[in-house]
């Protein structure tokens, strides 16, 4: 339930993993928003079930923040974007969602210093992955047919790809992209990507 | 991250432009949780999970449906754009995705080849590592542990001994002793005709047991580019003469370097025991044991390229 991270705990719920729980939360935030915004645009407002779907965005927005994993407040980001830009009568729920987002930042102590870190360069999470990055992009190069083998990007990228002075292991990309991209090839990327 | 966004958002708004035209908006939610899916997968591995995986699902179900409804009602015209802007997306995608790779791998250090090595009965797994922005100080072949293979040697000894400017070569050797030895005089045959090692002076390197077989194959050794053997914590000693470093030594060539750190397992009686007997025989056999313990390996291989270079 509770993910203890260099010592910070983040709420991962059911999952192994707090940036996986936080995946579905905003997955199932972007969706509720879009159900509350039927609701209030409907002509017989529905009170009971609009205010579910207020309070459930209330408890996941606490909970997305909870997890501060940034991979998926960027992804909720993302997904508010997208409603935004492509629904104009979710316009206002969505910048409300966002409001009450960041206000929860405020208000949840050290989500704001973690929201911060993105920028940070000196942040070993973000170093070390943008070096992940950079090995699984050159292991995509040189053997960009047919890709290394299944589940064998860690041992590879450990051994061949991994600068000399970092120790961390990785057993994927930590981008799927990159994962399938080294592990399979560039050709079964495009193919996954169609 | 463009070309990301331009694979996800394109088709969507295609598909959605009709949603908006329809006024439903919920299903613009099944859209969005699918934006949120192929984002976060930018900084997690959350396409592996399942139950992210099966969220996923419903939301593509729930859009077929929908795209099925509307061109069943005639309510929309099938696109061809769909079709051309998703697979035009993917095809940029991928080539910058290679594109970087080439540049990232130009940049490294050392170039990695793998390699299957048919001139052993078993088509070992080996490697070839050449240093990128250094000249070619010489080729060295290197034998693991016996509780190694080359993956467990490639960032901490083979990358670094390409770092310093070798061509450096491994395999995973068979590690019954004959047939090892077998195998590792296989390989320096085959180095030693590889074109592009021509003319380049060979070093045999090896830890441990790979120090054993180091040595021994230098014994039997008739190739004049084999310049210098330095070995890491080897026994020197082993009941099989022909297996022993002590009863072949007099057949060594080549110089060879016996490194031992202060906390490694070998009796440091027996390398000095070698150390006599070569002198006897006029051989030239240097003993270091130093005070570097495991964390100073680093320092330890440095000696080594150091021996090797004064040996060229």
């Amino acid at each position: 339930m509770i993910f203890y991270y260099h010592g910070q705990p983040r709420l991962s719920l059911w999952s192994d993993s707090p940036n996986h729980c936080a995946t579905v939360v905003a997955m199932l935030l972007v969706g509720i928003i879009a159900i509350v915004g039927t609701f209030r645009s409907s002509s017989k407002r529905k009170l009971l079930p609009l205010a579910i779907g207020i309070l459930s965005l209330c408890v996941g927005s606490v909970i997305l923040i909870l997890t501060y994993s940034r991979g998926g407040w960027i992804a909720y980001g993302f997904g508010l974007a997208f409603l935004a830009a492509t629904a104009p009568r979710l316009r206002r729920v969505c910048a409300f969602c966002s409001i009450g987002f960041l206000l929860g930042f405020i208000l949840i102590p050290k989500a704001l210093d973690r929201a911060g870190s993105v920028a940070d360069q000196e942040d070993r999470s973000i170093s070390n992955r943008i070096e992940v990055w950079k090995g699984a992009l050159a292991m995509t190069a040189a053997h960009s047919f047919v890709g290394l083998r299944n589940d064998f990007f860690g041992t590879q990228f450990s051994a061949w790809y991994q600068p000399i002075k970092m120790n961390t292991r990785y057993g994927a990309a930590l981008n799927n992209y990159l994962t399938i991209s080294s592990e399979h090839g560039s050709i079964w990327l495009m193919f996954y990507l169609l | 991250m463009v070309n990301v966004l331009f694979i996800i958002m394109v088709p969507l708004w295609i598909t959605f432009n009709f949603a908006i035209r329809q006024n439903d908006v919920a299903i613009l939610g099944a859209c969005a949780g699918l934006v949120v899916y192929l984002v976060s997968a930018l900084f997690t591995c959350s396409l592996y999970i399942w139950y992210i995986n099966a969220l996923a699902g419903v939301l593509w179900l729930t859009l077929i449906f929908y795209a099925v409804y509307m061109l069943h009602s005639k309510k929309i015209p099938i696109v061809p754009g769909l079709i051309v802007f998703p697979a035009i997306g993917c095809l940029i995608l991928t080539i910058s995705i290679y594109g970087i790779g080439c540049v990232l791998l130009a940049a490294m250090p050392t170039k990695t080849k793998l390699f299957v090595f048919r001139e052993s009965q078993q088509n070992e797994s080996g490697v070839i590592i050449y240093p990128q922005h250094r000249p070619n100080n010489g080729v060295i072949i290197y034998f693991h542990d016996k509780n190694e293979t080359i993956l467990d040697s490639g960032k901490n000894t083979l990358r670094p001994l390409a770092e310093d400017g070798f061509v450096v070569v491994s395999i995973d050797y068979r590690l019954q002793g004959r047939e090892g030895l077998k195998d590792a005089v296989a390989l320096l045959n085959w180095v030693s005709l590889r074109s592009e090692l021509q003319k380049m002076p060979i070093f045999l390197c090896g830890s441990g047991l790979g120090g054993r077989i180091s040595v021994l194959t230098a014994c039997q050794a008739t190739e004049e580019r084999l310049k210098a053997v330095g070995v890491f914590n080897t026994e020197t000693e082993w009941p099989f003469p022909d297996l022993s470093p002590l009863s072949q030594i007099m057949r060594l060539h080549s110089p060879l370097l016996l490194l031992y750190a202060k906390d490694n397992p070998v009796d440091l009686s027996r390398p000095q025991e070698l150390l006599r007997q070569a002198n006897l025989h006029g051989k030239d056999v240097s003993l270091l044991i130093t005070d570097d313990d495991a964390t100073a390996w680093p320092n330890t291989l440095g000696r080594v390229s150091t021996y090797f270079l004064t040996h060229r």
